[in-house]
């Protein structure tokens, strides 16, 4: 995997490049996000690592480029926020996932590595709509016959999981894998749990039991924006 | 002695409505007093013209023998009226009776001592001077002007306490109702307390107007704080973000025997951060920073918070949601309240099992996490001061930073709720009270959430 990391701060920047290298990854650095955006049109990186202050143009900025190109990397964002404001700030810029400062070197290591799993998958929809469920992933918000409904982030977690591949089965395993490294803090409740939840919210024809197979999203009756 | 206003205005108005009342009695006295001896002389006078008439009716010479016989025949028809008459002639008593000091012709005259005053008035007759005299029955009087001053005080005592409290009460209302918006408002910033509209009674606006100022400066003040507080945290991270990665890369990197020092020294920055964060949480303004909420079951966190814990910890422990506690919060913030509540009864709930409880209200429309141990209790700990950051009770002292409580309650209220600490016979029993998740029409933008 080939990993971009963009920060002003020279001596945090060679500790991470030296952590990822250990791991294994191929990595490039920046200081400016002048200076990563050449990089990425020269030679286009599976991930970008990005602190949000960066001095001229700031990472947010960076983060709205990239998601008009083509194919734009698998982004996560360095943060010397408050955790509150981060999560929301983040992912509005665009940003698949965030760590907040300081971090644990093997939390970065395994927040890339779960991003390099999903820079293989396509990009997931944003919103959402069957069996007169309204699903904004972006929002988080969710709507049942016109009415919100109270869906936790640890059921956003599994509906996340479940519309990346839409109408398919998610198994188990891979349910359970994704709620490890997701954004955020899971839920403790247990996956049945949770699928129970979601089912008396937004009523049980949207998610499908595929019996010893897993899970599955109901198609939607119209398609739902990309 | 602390005294209310009312009070001030009771005591008051009674003593000048008794002071009103005694002078206007006295006054009426004195009246009453020149009245009924106006009504005495003239009755004296005409006993004394009477007299007069008597002893010319006769025009006999009026010899001192036939003054003596006229005078007692008239002294005794005269005697049922307590008047008496006498005769003078040169300043000697010629006939009658003796009647004290003899005033001039055509005056009156008062003389004797108290409890034995006699009213004279005197009229010439020829050579003669003819006094009529009447004991004053001063007695009686005084019986009655005590009476009149008595009923003056009690009525007029009475009347200022009857009206005392009214006049208190319209006296003091501008106070107030300044009094009771300064209650009400609860609100984060100091800025943001409505004072009201300006009043009318200019006491009362000179404090509104004083206050407001106050206010102003203290919010400016509370700022300053806020900002430094979060910018120190802030301008902490990169550089402890730096640390805690080189040490890291630097145990993985080192031989094994100076791992464990590393070790040590990564503990150390990592409690550092911790502290660094807990900090930054206290430095968030109350003000709800609803918009980067999400929605969140308690129960969730409980058993997030829980399932990470040690064995032996997790044994201690009961958890008993019979709700799913949903609110609108930040995850980080409301996993640190969850943490900090349970790890408080942990260290100072003594040794038995310690409920963990998440229900929810209807009235108000509440989630509620509770904590209840079986410990110690909080002894004479103030239950309010506990909340405060660095506030280290009897039961708080042992370890940690001192904010764990803090952070229960000041996240609390970041989400529009409370903590507090209710009474229970043994231990301790900690309660948050948070909004419960309410179907939202608009979801505002997440710019209004910027919040650093």
């Amino acid at each position: 995997m080939r990993v971009l990391v963009v920060d002003d701060d020279t001596e945090l920047l060679e500790l991470v490049e030296r952590a990822l290298v250990r791991d294994g990854q191929e990595v490039d650095t920046s200081t400016s996000a002048e200076e990563a955006l050449q990089r990425i049109r020269r030679n286009p990186p599976d991930i970008l690592v990005l602190d949000l202050g960066l001095p001229g143009l700031s990472g947010e900025e960076l983060c709205g480029r990239m998601r008009a190109l083509s194919s734009s990397p698998a982004i996560l964002i360095l943060t010397a926020q408050s955790a509150v404001a981060s999560r929301v700030r983040c992912l509005d810029a665009g940003a698949d996932d965030y760590i907040t400062k300081p971090f644990a070197v093997a939390e970065l290591r395994a927040r890339i590595r779960a991003l390099a799993r999903r820079a293989i998958q396509p990009p997931r929809p944003r919103t959402w709509r069957a069996a007169g469920v309204e699903l904004d992933f972006a929002k988080r918000r969710a709507l049942r016959d016109g009415e919100e409904a109270p869906v936790t982030s640890g059921e956003w977690v599994i509906l996340e999981a479940l519309v990346a591949c839409p109408g398919a089965v998610v198994s188990r395993t891979e349910l359970l894998q994704h709620g490890k490294t997701a954004p955020g803090r899971a839920a403790g409740a247990s996956l049945e749990v949770l699928i129970g939840r979601i089912r008396r919210k937004l009523g049980g024809e949207l998610v499908r039991t595929v019996r010893g197979q897993g899970y599955a999203l109901v198609v939607p009756t119209s398609e739902g924006e990309p | 002695m602390a005294s209310t206003i009312s009070t001030r205005v009771l005591i008051v108005a009674v003593s000048s409505a008794a002071l009103g009342a005694l002078a206007a009695a006295l006054v009426t006295i004195a009246a009453v007093d020149q009245l009924l001896s106006v009504q005495a002389d003239q009755r004296l006078q005409g006993a004394v013209v009477e007299l007069g008439g008597e002893l010319d009716e006769g025009h006999r010479p009026l010899t001192d023998k036939r003054l003596i016989l006229e005078l007692d025949d008239e002294n005794g028809e005269i005697a049922p009226s307590g008047i008496r008459l006498g005769v003078f002639r040169d300043g000697a008593r010629v006939a009658g009776e003796a009647v004290g000091a003899m005033p001039e012709s055509g005056r009156c005259l008062t003389s004797g001592s108290l409890g034995d005053r006699v009213r004279a008035c005197a009229r010439g007759h020829g050579e003669l001077m003819l006094v009529a005299a009447a004991r004053a029955d001063e007695l009686k009087l005084r019986g009655i002007y005590l009476v009149a001053v008595l009923g003056a005080l009690l009525l007029g005592a009475g009347c200022g306490a009857a009206l005392s409290s009214r006049l208190g009460r319209w006296a003091v209302a501008p106070l107030r109702q300044l009094a009771d918006t300064l209650c009400q408002s609860r609100p984060e910033r100091a800025m943001a307390i409505d004072l009201g509209p300006p009043s009318n009674c200019q006491d009362v606006e000179s404090i509104r107007k004083a206050l407001s100022g106050l206010m102003k400066h203290v919010d400016v003040l509370l700022n300053h704080a806020h900002r430094f507080a979060a910018d120190a945290a802030h301008e902490l991270r990169t550089p402890l973000a730096t640390l805690r990665a080189e040490l890291e890369l630097l145990a993985e990197e080192l031989q094994s025997d100076h791992r464990q020092s590393l070790d040590r020294a990564t503990q150390k920055v990592t409690r550092l951060a911790e502290l660094v964060e807990r900090l930054l949480v206290l430095a968030l303004p109350t003000q709800k920073v609803a918009g980067g909420f999400e929605t969140i079951a308690l129960e969730d966190v409980v058993t997030s918070v829980v399932g990470e814990l040690p064995e032996s910890e997790r044994g201690r422990l009961r958890i008993d949601c019979d709700d799913e506690g949903l609110v609108r919060g930040d995850s980080y913030l409301l996993e640190t309240l969850v943490v900090n509540a349970i790890d408080n009864a942990l260290k100072h709930g003594g040794s038995a099992a310690i409920t963990v409880r998440v229900t929810g209200s209807k009235d108000p429309f509440e989630s509620v996490f509770e904590v209840i141990d079986q410990g110690p209790g909080l002894g004479n700990v103030d239950k309010t001061r506990v909340f405060e950051p660095f506030y280290r009770g009897k039961r708080l002292g042992a370890g940690g930073h001192g904010l764990g409580l803090a952070l229960v309650g000041h996240i609390a209220e970041v989400h529009g709720g409370h903590a507090e600490f209710r009474t229970a016979e043994t231990g301790v029993h900690l309660t948050v009270s948070l909004p419960a998740w309410t179907p939202r029409a608009d979801l505002p933008e997440s710019e209004d959430i910027r919040t650093d």
